[in-house]
């Protein structure tokens, strides 16, 4: 026995506080400029784990990947809204000569778990999952690299004011050695992932297929169906917003709240196909904040009030009856 | 002594995360109490895939067969660049029987070709439809609703194994051994000791690591304290000195096992690491149990094992139609590695000894989202081995988007003239008690599983722990 066991035990025996991960040789294929990226800390240790992320223009910042949405460093190609970017990391890498890695007895991908908390992505989960798939704690044979993850990453807008920011997703990681080098190193690594709005291209239309679907992208997918609140772990107040369940949860149907059940309210109220009822739409109320007592507290709950513009989108879809495909004029 | 504080409380907590051990333990600890005769020279390996596998990815409708199966799977998953749908062509290798409740041709998805052999050789039955009344889409709440084998809200805390283990064994042994960094949830009772250890040859006895060379006498003095604890009457005392006497003869007896295996079966040992796969690596950690059962090591007896793999919580860019998808990577890493054990097994002369159970805490939602599925419900279950009568078993979930819940879900049923009726995963364990771990019918639903309260056509009110799979 040995010390190099108990601190192997001690980091492997709580499963469930992070993903821990582990080996497999890269696929390698098909992406055409990428880099070895440290993410890192000190020179001597920036080996335990590293990504294999597309090369960085410029190539002296190569931990901040900036990228124009339809770029070809977009590997989607298209003005969408968003780009994709292929990511591995590797444990164990030879990339930099200066480090000598004494092997990784474990990694955490931070945002990882799907355990309720607000920051899950299951992008994280995915990356760290395929590193996991490759790796055998404590593993000490040499760049061990997992399978390329997508991320992606969304341009933020359209705003109120029809303009389109950056988005920005960073990925974050801590491995800890093994002990074989006499001491416990560990090697936090960060990547930061920027999609730019392309010149001409930010636009509802562009962006998003119909009314809803951007309500969905937009409002949902980003405010809404995160860990904790209204995503499959969770199902807060019994309302499930992630994509492809959403609709059918909110049209027509009958709120948890009692209040508002007994105020004969709806999630969202339509008349008829072409039209519905804001007034009596516990969605609206919901991110507008105006809510009688005990109708429950404003949403997103303790963060920031959604853009008016996309409140807007939400009145305007309610009152042209929530449907479920097409634009409705001025949503776009 | 040359034993620092320091270090023995780092080495406890070693040995606490190691290993299991319950307040009435242990009279003597080198008089084994006869085996009990309930799982004689049988095993029972229970398979955990974290996360939740997609099921109706795992096992798919080819056709419509007397319903609309196949449409409705290509009407909820699409092909293309991220689509997860799955082809007829795609699964012309892997075909297996028909769907008992729609006729409909079913196979494997195609990365499960271990499991396909399997299933030609007769050796493994697909259990369709697993789960159990109001699923919960909680990886933890739904984790335990399976492990305990209750429906959540109702647990008593104990697995359903653990209640097993509970009424046959007392604390004069270790019945069960969990081959992951963690005790199963399905083996949790306070009766009798489970060992937990991810690696066999990690389990060690925490003594002072820095001086080894008067670890006889270390020996002497932590077995003469242990024993001593047993005999003051305090049930403090004698927990300590249950659950010390209990570690201390585990590491000595289950630590060796990896050696004897490595020099004992060097083809197989070699063939695990020719796969490297995770969950091959873990399987070998159970050969190497069952090795020492067969070989006679002493104070090794642990016939119910346990492993574990993740990675299935697919939300994201699944992978399930490429080689080098995720999805993909994970079925084969689970056919393969099965199979590779199954062989073993019947190079070890065990193979008719040994069943496995293949679960997860829940399956996928029906409709895919961008590239991957969210939480889900109902999914099949695996069990495998030389006793197993293999076939298709239990209905496939009725996956027409009329039918689904509205999250996009199928529903449980148990309503008798349901074609889409689910198997209630107490069916599953309840068959496995009887017929496997030679449990009593009355037993069984006495201390184990209870029928519950309510309308037979949603709730599990009518046991049938004679599923077939199982003589």
């Amino acid at each position: 026995m040995s010390n190099l066991r108990l601190q192997f035990a001690s980091g492997v025996a709580a499963p469930t506080a992070a993903l821990l991960v582990a080996v497999a040789v890269a696929a390698g294929g098909g992406r055409a400029a990428a880099a070895v990226v440290g993410g890192g800390g000190s020179v001597k240790t920036d080996c335990l784990v590293v990504f294999d992320a597309p090369a960085n223009e410029p190539a002296r910042r190569p931990r901040a990947v900036r990228c124009t949405d339809g770029d070809p460093c977009d590997a989607d190609g298209a003005v969408n809204g968003r780009c994709e970017f292929s990511v591995s990391v590797c444990a164990n890498s030879t990339a930099d000569p200066r480090c000598a890695s004494p092997g990784v007895a474990a990694v955490v991908v931070a945002n990882s778990v799907d355990d309720g908390t607000p920051g899950f992505d299951p992008e994280m989960q995915a990356l760290a999952a395929r590193l996991g798939f490759v790796l055998e704690l404590p593993e000490t044979r040499s760049d061990r690299c997992g399978a390329p993850t997508t991320i992606h990453v969304a341009v933020d807008g359209p705003q109120s004011n029809g303009r389109c920011r950056k988005g920005v997703k960073t990925i974050r990681m801590t491995a800890v050695s093994t002990a074989a080098g006499g001491r416990v190193r560990t090697d936090v690594d960060r990547l930061k992932l920027a999609c730019l709005p392309a010149a001409a291209g930010c636009g509802a239309r562009t962006f998003f297929a119909s009314t809803f679907d951007r309500i969905q992208t937009q409002i949902f997918d980003r405010s809404c169906a995160v860990g904790g609140c209204h995503d499959s772990q969770s199902t807060r107040a019994n309302l499930l917003l992630e994509r492809g369940a959403a609709y059918d949860n909110l049209v027509g149907k009958t709120p948890t709240n009692a209040d508002a059940a007994a105020a004969g309210w709806r999630r969202v109220a339509t008349l008829d196909a072409a039209r519905g009822d804001t007034t009596t739409s516990y969605l609206f109320h919901k991110v507008t904040g105006d809510l009688p007592p005990g109708f429950g507290e404003r949403m997103p709950l303790r963060r920031a009030k959604l853009d008016e513009a996309l409140i807007a989108v939400i009145r305007r879809w309610i009152d042209a009856g929530a449907p479920v495909d097409g634009w409705v004029p001025g949503t776009d | 002594m040359a034993i620092s504080r320091r270090s023995f409380l780092k080495g406890s907590s070693l040995a606490a995360a190691s290993s299991l051990v319950a307040p009435a333990l242990l009279g003597n600890p080198f008089v084994r109490k006869a085996f009990a005769d309930t799982i004689g020279d049988r095993y029972f390996l229970s398979v955990f895939l974290d996360g939740g596998n997609d099921g109706f990815n795992t096992v798919l409708p080819v056709d419509d067969g007397g319903a609309t199966l196949r449409t409705a799977y290509d009407a909820a998953r699409t092909t293309g660049s991220s689509g997860i749908n799955i082809g007829p062509a795609a699964l012309a290798g892997t075909l297996i029987g028909t769907d008992p409740g729609s006729g409909a041709q079913l196979a494997l998805h195609p990365a499960l070709t271990g499991f396909k052999q399997l299933y030609d050789a007769g050796k493994l039955a697909v259990i369709q439809g697993c789960g159990y009344p109001r699923p919960n889409l909680s990886h933890e709440s739904s984790r335990l609703a399976w492990e305990t084998g209750t429906p959540p809200g109702q647990s008593a805390g104990t697995g359903w194994l653990g209640r097993y283990l509970a009424a046959n064994y007392t604390g004069n042994d270790i019945p069960a051994i969990c081959l992951r960094w963690g005790l199963g949830g399905e083996f949790r009772q306070t009766a009798t000791s489970v060992l937990a250890t991810g690696r066999l040859r990690y389990l060690n006895f925490p003594y002072d690591p820095a001086f080894w060379d008067d670890i006889e006498r270390k020996r002497q003095a932590f077995h003469a304290l242990y024993t001593g604890a047993q005999s003051t009457g305090l049930p403090i005392a004698d927990y300590i000195g249950a659950s010390g006497i209990a570690t201390l003869l585990a590491t000595e007896s289950y630590a060796g096992l990896h050696d004897l295996y490595e020099s004992d079966r060097p083809e197989f040992n070699q063939a695990y690491e020719d796969l490297d796969e995770r969950l091959g690596y873990n399987l070998r950690e159970a050969a190497k149990v069952i090795h020492g059962i067969a070989s006679g090591v002493p104070n090794v007896h642990a016939r119910l094992l346990d492993v574990a793999t993740g990675g299935y919580d697919t939300h994201s860019d699944q992978g399930s139609t490429t080689p080098d998808g995720h999805h993909w990577g994970l079925l084969a890493e689970v056919g393969n590695s099965l199979k590779l054990f199954y062989d073993d097994c019947v190079d070890m002369g065990v193979g008719d000894k040994v069943v496995i159970m293949v679960w997860s805490e829940f399956g996928r939602r029906v409709p895919q989202n961008d590239g991957g599925t969210d939480h889900g419900t109902q999914y099949p279950v695996f069990v495998l081995g030389g006793a197993v009568q293999g076939g298709v078993y239990g209905n496939h979930p009725n996956i027409n988007e009329s039918a689904l819940s509205d999250d996009g879900n199928t529903v449980y049923s148990q309503a008798a003239a349901d074609p889409f009726r689910s198997t209630d995963m107490r069916d599953v364990y309840g068959t496995i008690l009887k017929h496997w771990l030679g449990m009593a019918h009355g037993t069984i639903l006495g201390s184990v599983l209870a029928l519950d309260a309510g309308d037979p056509a949603e709730r599990w009110t009518q046991e049938n722990f004679d599923m077939g799979f199982l003589a």
